[in-house]
């Protein structure tokens, strides 16, 4: 019995400390590559090395060996009432993003590590910000919190169940339950079809704009997210765009920093 | 304590429960649908992807997981058709996927589809993507229990009861942990072109008729009582080689109808 905890126990650390499920997350490191410049390309193989599909997750990983916490803080965006980027601090994406693409500019100066170190930061914190569970929006401040919410398990009308879930693991992992037996290469290969043509529009733009554009996305959700809504399997199955909306931006965007970086 | 562990063990079954109950299991359906989308023809690729918003994988489980949400539950009939006592598909029959596969082939085809709303189509390649898949499943034909009662039993799982429908379901993705559907496609025999032409003849009900015919082969392979954990190597092999075939000829089947539908 103990052991079954113990077993659980860890599942469950595992599944609360990432990002999104890794194949999400490899998926838009390798649209991301293949949608650079070849500078952009040659850069990130000479700092990250030739095998770029295992360079995701980096800090989370770090953070599970007690290294790099600082990074936490890093991964989210915060939007005021007009869905303008607050950046007070340097504990949020955007400054850790501008700071590292400053940093990749000027590569010539930097030693080895510290670019590899800007570049980790490009690929991590891109996806994280547009992860729905990193958008803090003040005007619906339980956005910032974690918070339980009612999920369908199936049945509808009066017979349909549901079961406690949290806000940031269904947002992370809620997902890849419809496509588990997915690669990241089958993912590649969607994106492109569902979002291929917003590639130029996706590019385009600031980090600052990229949180606003990520505002816009999640706003509608906290019309009816709340630690009180009941989130019905159609519901579930139609998030499922918005999910993969976020993991297009991210993708586009990380070509757009370590483009305009190495340009 | 123990009630304790008993409720978090039954959040983590939950959580993956979604994927269980699909049928052909969310990987079948998904193989089957990855590999159609290789044999499409460029305009019907191009065709598919405009109205999908998609490739046909990214639909592959989508009837399954609309098949109890209002509005669609009538819906939960076409994942399977009837057989009759002399072992022949029942043809004709609105609550079944046979029917339903044929309807929507038929009203698409002839530049059909181009009389139809974008959402209409979408909808119409949804169904066809899963049910020629279903149509494909040994479990996905409805017998009768008053007309073969010898059809209804159970396996076991290491002494536990396991339900025959869910292990032929799943049964593409036995004994093949980890592996993804790209991974299955690039091992998938690959028909030549002449024996590509012969398995797309036919239409929903025969191919469903071949079903029939595969499902009882099934029954022999796998009869009452097995323990499918007890097979030896030979025996799932011979498992394998039916439920492969049948997924391949799916892949070819759709292709074909789709390939047909949007020929210029």
């Amino acid at each position: 019995m103990k052991k079954l905890f113990i077993t659980l126990a860890l599942a469950m650390g595992v599944y609360t400390a990432q990002a999104w499920n890794w194949v999400y997350d490899q998926a838009a490191l390798l649209l991301a590559f293949e949608s650079m410049t070849p500078e952009a390309q040659s850069v990130m193989k000479q700092y990250l090395g030739e095998n770029i599909r295992q360079q995701i997750q980096t800090f989370e990983q770090a953070r599970k060996k007690g290294q790099l916490l600082d990074t936490a803080d890093w991964r989210t965006v915060t939007l005021d009432m007009d869905l303008k980027a607050v950046v007070a601090d340097d504990k949020n994406a955007i400054a850790q993003l501008e700071n590292a693409v400053d940093v990749v500019k000027a590569c010539a100066s930097k030693s080895s590590e510290e670019v590899a170190f800007a570049i980790h930061k490009i690929i991590e914190l891109t996806i994280e910000m547009h992860n729905v569970g990193n958008v803090y929006l003040e005007e619906f401040p339980y956005s910032k919190e974690d918070f339980e919410f009612q999920q369908s398990m199936g049945g509808y009308g009066a017979k349909e169940k549901f079961r406690p879930r949290k806000w940031k693991h269904f947002w992370s992992y809620g997902f890849s339950v419809f496509h588990s037996s997915w690669s990241a290469e089958m993912h590649v290969r969607d994106l492109k079809v569902c979002h291929g043509r917003y590639k130029e529009q996706y590019m385009a733009g600031t980090i600052r704009d990229w949180a606003t554009d990520m505002g816009k996305l999640v706003k509608p959700l906290y019309a009816w997210a709340d630690p009180t809504c009941r989130l019905s399997r159609q519901a579930h199955a139609e998030e499922e765009e918005r999910f993969y909306a976020g993991v297009a931006r991210a993708a586009y965007r990380i070509a757009a920093l370590m483009n305009s970086a190495t340009k | 304590m123990k009630k304790r562990i008993l409720k978090l063990a039954l959040v983590v079954v939950a959580l993956f429960a979604t994927e269980r109950v699909m049928a052909w299991g969310g990987f079948g359906h998904t193989v089957i649908a990855y590999a159609a989308e290789q044999f499409l023809t460029p305009e019907a690729k191009q065709k598919c992807h405009h109205y999908l918003r998609s490739t046909l994988a990214f639909q592959a489980s989508w009837m399954d997981q609309y098949r109890s949400i209002e509005g669609y539950t009538e819906c939960d009939k076409w994942h399977s058709t009837n057989i009759d006592a002399n072992y022949k598909v029942v043809k004709g029959l609105p609550s079944t996927g046979a029917y339903h596969i044929e309807r929507i082939r038929k009203e698409m085809l002839n530049g059909g589809y181009k009389t139809m709303s974008d959402s209409l189509v979408k909808v119409n390649l949804q169904y066809l993507i899963h049910m020629i898949g279903d149509h494909h499943c040994p479990v996905h034909v409805r017998w009768s229990k008053k007309e073969h009662p010898e059809f209804f039993y159970s396996l076991k799982k290491s002494g536990k009861k396991l339900g025959y429908h869910k292990f032929w379901d799943g049964s593409i993705a036995s004994w093949r942990k980890g592996w993804t559907a790209d991974r299955y496609f690039e091992e998938m025999i690959k028909l030549p072109k002449s024996a590509i032409k012969k398995v797309q003849k036919g239409d929903g009900y025969t191919w469903t008729q071949e079903t029939a015919d595969v499902s009882r082969k099934c029954f022999r392979l796998t009869p009452k009582d097995t323990d499918i954990s007890e097979l030896s190597r030979e025996e799932r092999e011979a498992i394998h080689v039916v439920v492969d075939r049948q997924a391949q000829r799916a892949a070819y089947r759709l292709a074909g109808v789709l390939n047909e539908i949007f020929k210029e």
